[in-house]
């Protein structure tokens, strides 16, 4: 299926859609609308995915690992316009992601999760001067570290 | 990667308590299936092509052969046997041939129905939109379900009429199982059973090829059982003693007994060997022998104390037996379709 194909059949099987957002957003990021799905880059493929879920104009999109497929340069770019998009929507993102320095320039607030429970949680910038450390990466490995039995456990 | 959203805004919670409307589900549902719907048009199409052009040969050499006078002469008998011969054999064969296209398009059109979107993975993209995914199912497997039964019954139509100087002329007869599983309501009722069992095949097993060989074997072993032990239990058989079962009818058995003893084929072998020594020792013609074994000797033995008993459904059950096949492959279908948007929303993914 093409990339405007894929666009008509989200459109058909969802309650609401932005079809011209969605044509809007794709063409902007120059991604050619007959070219199979299938033969997109992965950053395009990423984006293509992206710009399907922010037509259905979610109130929170959650987003599961979505650059992990990439190579280093589509993902900071693919984490800016995922920055851009929401800010440009007005609605929060919930992002999980195992780069923490790739968090730490998109997130605002952390959850650090570790063997299934919530190790950590604040605003980052709270966080970062709570624990006198000048990353986020710094911040949870040093937290995991020094908490073993927490995380044992 | 996945994205999940947690649907609506405030102020727009109410579009999202409506369904998605059937109307546009029918545009992804065309989108997806119309390589295999126009695979069954250009199959069909060409196979009705075929019909029509032979049809009307058929139909024409036939006409030949009935307006022939005098009809008994031997002239216009070896017309009606040479049409008989040459293009009923054609016949026979197309009607064999189009025993199998419900069992193909099943394989080929039902069994991918579900199977490929669970082979390939997109059904999580699918399942997961507002649609729902029993309405997503629905709306796959009705529309195509319905398509097919219509295109196989329109093209069983035009069969009937290809092979109605057979009827016509009385060397075939209509409920011979070959003959009754393409014609009237029976052809449709078997490719919509078909495609039904195929969707529900590729459901379960999740896999594109295995699923079309399931197919295969599920419709071939239905059909055989339909034809060898259901479509003659369709109505009570009538019995009789005479010899004058009437042409139209679909004989199923035939015994002769003596004294209220029924003779074993040996010993009826016997007794027509004897009695043909009795009345005509020597033969002449093909034609000579089978007036003897048909009509000679069994009046023969009947002045002499044996009776013929045959059990038979009368030509005229056609229609009756027409609705009963039909009736039970559309509650079937209707069961495996329902089953299949059952299971569609029970399965975990």
């Amino acid at each position: 299926m093409s990339a405007a194909d894929l666009l008509h059949l989200t459109g058909n099987l969802t309650r609401r859609f932005d079809q011209p957002y969605a044509r809007a957003r794709l063409g902007e990021l120059g991604i050619p609308l007959r070219r199979k799905a299938g033969k997109l880059s992965g950053g395009q493929q990423a984006q293509l995915a992206l710009t399907l879920a922010l037509a259905r104009r979610p109130r929170l999109p959650v987003l599961d690992e979505p650059a992990a497929m990439l190579d280093p340069i589509a993902r900071h770019d693919f984490m800016a316009t995922v920055l851009a998009a929401a800010a440009a929507d007005g609605v929060s993102v919930l992002l999980s992601s195992h780069v923490l320095t790739e968090l730490e320039r998109v997130a605002s607030y952390l959850i650090l999760l570790s063997r299934g429970r919530v190790r950590l949680a604040g605003a980052v910038g709270d966080l970062l001067a709570a624990h006198h450390r000048d990353s986020l990466e710094e911040l949870a490995l040093n937290y995991l570290r020094e908490n073993p039995a927490e995380v044992a456990k | 990667m996945t994205a999940l959203t947690v649907p609506a805004r405030p102020d727009e919670e109410d579009a999202d308590l409506l369904p998605v409307p059937w109307r546009r589900m029918a545009w992804v549902t065309w989108r997806q299936h119309r390589f295999a719907l126009g695979g069954v048009a250009v199959l069909l199409g060409a196979l009705a092509l075929y019909l029509w052009l032979g049809g009307l040969a058929l139909h024409h050499a036939y006409a030949a052969a009935a307006a022939c006078h005098p009809a008994s002469s031997p002239g216009c008998e070896n017309l009606v046997i040479d049409f008989n011969g040459g293009y009923g054999q054609t016949a026979d064969n197309i009607a064999t041939a189009l025993g199998i296209v419900p069992a193909l398009i099943g394989a080929f059109v039902g069994a991918p129905v579900l199977a490929r979107e669970l082979e390939t993975g997109t059904f999580r993209y699918a399942w997961t939109l507002g649609v729902g995914r029993r309405r997503w199912t629905l709306a796959k497997v009705v529309p195509v379900a319905v398509a097919v039964a219509v295109a196989a019954g329109v093209f069983s139509l035009l069969f009937s009429w290809y092979f109605q100087p057979f009827f016509a002329d009385g060397a075939r007869i209509p409920l011979d199982p070959k003959l009754f599983d393409v014609r009237g309501v029976a052809f449709a009722a078997w490719t919509l059973a078909a495609f039904a069992i195929g969707a529900l095949a590729g459901l379960l097993i999740r896999r594109v090829v295995p699923a079309i060989a399931a197919t295969l074997a599920a419709y071939a072993g239905l059909a055989l059982a339909a034809a060898l032990y259901l479509q003659e239990h369709y109505a009570r058989p009538l019995l009789t003693s005479g010899l004058n079962v009437p042409g139209s009818a679909w004989t199923l058995s035939q015994w002769w007994t003596r004294g209220g003893v029924t003779l074993s084929q040996s010993a009826l072998r016997q007794v027509f060997n004897a009695a043909a020594m009795q009345i005509a020792p020597v033969l002449h013609s093909k034609a000579q022998k089978l007036q003897l074994v048909t009509a000679t000797i069994p009046q023969y033995l009947i002045r002499h104390g044996y009776t013929q008993w045959t059990s038979y459904q009368p030509g005229g059950r056609f229609w009756p037996f027409q609705w009963i096949e039909g009736g039970w492959l559309l509650a079937l279908s209707a069961l495996l379709i329902a089953a299949t948007v059952w299971l569609v929303g029970r399965r975990a993914t």
